[in-house]
């Protein structure tokens, strides 16, 4: 299995587990975690092959970066995440203080009420702050949620995404909202490589990964991501 | 399936009643009706996300329901700075009550300090606006619960709200916060009678609400279309 077999873009299957490990993100956010719980969350990647990249509250990013820097791990913020609709200036804020606090990636949800309304001026409106806000001093992914819009919405906001300088997509957030591999198969077939895909939700297996990784997803976030590494270290070399 | 039919509310329900749209793919016609229901049966306020507190303000002006809003929901992660743009924007495009979501990191970590510096900041950003503190009741500790009152309740703060309703762990819906009467009575012991309860969470019928009204609140959130996640 490789990279482009049966026509497919993006990165193809990891061949190794430090390959899949490197495209592999996961989060600890604090309501569901303590401080403490999170340090100790963080250190456990020092036995495991690194990963690319950790979610943490933005007043935590400091005490993350002590962890995972000398880890080669990014650490990454959100906002408007998971359920968006934040006011565009709050995440233009947020994606400066993401850049400030030295965060690697942020991952922002888009204006999903303009888009299940129709109203895709205000969707570009939104999208172009965004990107302006980031430059290029942050990775920007967005999440257009395709697991609640239908293929004509999933197209239409990816092309004004596209239009605005969006790079970078995450299909989906997770929390039950679960990317289905046929929205990855749709956007690959649709903006071949215009975007990088990143996937969040439902990825609960090795298996699983790879599947994701095999229709063209770049990169995984999954919260059970020991599961997963663990399974890789077993089956890949 | 919706048990909850507003034509059933009494008056004085229907005053206590945050009527409630903070679904990922709420329309621009569910602001509308939200706002004309809010209105018609004389709601205490609608709640939609920062980004259409604009419309709503448009859909209730002339009405006396209030515009309510919750900040960094729903998990309270972003800088005390975000937060605070998020509320100056949302006062000035209408907003009338502000719920403010902290960062339980930093207050399960009981860094007292950090936790006033970021409601004093949020207060600051209000210019008058009621001002309501979200707990996650369930994830904090009873002495969690005493500081953060006692702290908001100085700066100002009228009203604290048992859950933001959404769920905490992401694969489990089950941590979604309810609102109970036990726990409308644990605020209001926690915040030794200076606060008033706001309940949330889950409730799906006009005797649930008569219910949390009896144990002390007095706002109820309503939620428009309680369709699940």
């Amino acid at each position: 299995m490789t990279n482009g077999q049966r026509g497919k873009r993006g990165r193809g299957l990891p061949q190794t587990a430090a390959e899949l490990a490197s495209r592999m993100m996961t989060a600890v956010f604090s309501p569901a975690a303590t401080e403490e719980e999170a340090k100790a969350f963080l250190h456990r990647f020092a036995d495991y092959p690194r990963i690319d990249a950790i979610f943490v509250d933005q007043p935590w990013v400091a005490m993350a970066k002590e962890f995972l820097d000398p880890l080669g791990i990014a650490v990454g913020v959100e906002a408007a995440y998971p359920v968006g609709n934040t006011s565009t200036e709050a995440k233009v804020a947020a994606i400066k203080e993401g850049i400030r606090l030295g965060a690697v990636e942020i991952d922002i949800g888009g204006h999903f009420s303009a888009i299940v309304s129709g109203d895709y001026v205000t969707v570009e409106v939104d999208t172009k702050a965004m990107v302006e806000a980031a430059g290029d001093e942050i990775r920007l992914m967005v999440l257009p949620e395709t697991a609640i819009l239908t293929n004509d919405e999933k197209l239409r906001t990816l092309e004004v995404y596209a239009e605005a300088g969006v790079t970078g997509i995450k299909t989906s957030s997770g929390y039950g909202w679960n990317t289905q591999i046929e929205d990855v198969l749709l956007v690959r077939r649709v903006f071949a490589d215009a975007f990088q895909i990143d996937v969040s939700g439902g990825v609960r297996t090795l298996d699983h990964a790879l599947a994701y990784f095999d229709a063209g997803t770049d990169k995984i976030h999954a919260s059970p991501i020991f599961k997963v590494l663990e399974e890789a270290k077993e089956r890949l070399s | 399936m919706n048990a909850f039919t507003l034509q059933q509310v009494s008056p004085e329900l229907a005053r206590a009643i945050e009527y409630t749209d903070l679904r990922k793919d709420i329309t621009y016609g569910d602001v509308e009706r939200l706002c004309l229901k809010a209105r018609s049966i004389g709601c205490a306020c609608v709640v939609v996300p920062s980004i259409l507190v604009p419309l709503a303000a448009q859909y209730v002006s002339g009405a006396s329901v209030g515009v309510g809003t919750l900040i960094a929901y729903p998990f309270g992660t972003q800088a005390t700075n975000v937060k605070a743009k998020e509320v100056e924007v949302a006062v000035s495009q209408g907003a009338t009550e502000i719920e403010a979501i902290p960062h339980y990191g930093t207050l399960r970590a009981g860094q007292w300090s950090e936790v006033e510096a970021e409601l004093s900041a949020i207060r600051d950003a209000a210019g008058g606006s009621i001002l309501k503190l979200v707990l996650e009741t369930s994830y904090l500790t009873a002495d969690q619960l005493r500081f953060a009152c006692a702290i908001a309740s100085d700066l100002g703060f009228t009203y604290v709200v048992n859950t933001t309703g959404f769920r905490v762990v992401s694969t489990r819906p089950e941590t979604a916060g309810q609102a109970d009467p036990q726990i409308v009575q644990q605020l209001l012991e926690a915040s030794s009678g200076r606060f008033r309860v706001k309940a949330a969470g889950g409730i799906e019928n006009p005797a649930a609400a008569q219910a949390l009204l009896d144990a002390g609140a007095t706002r109820i959130a309503i939620e428009a279309g309680n369709r699940s996640f």
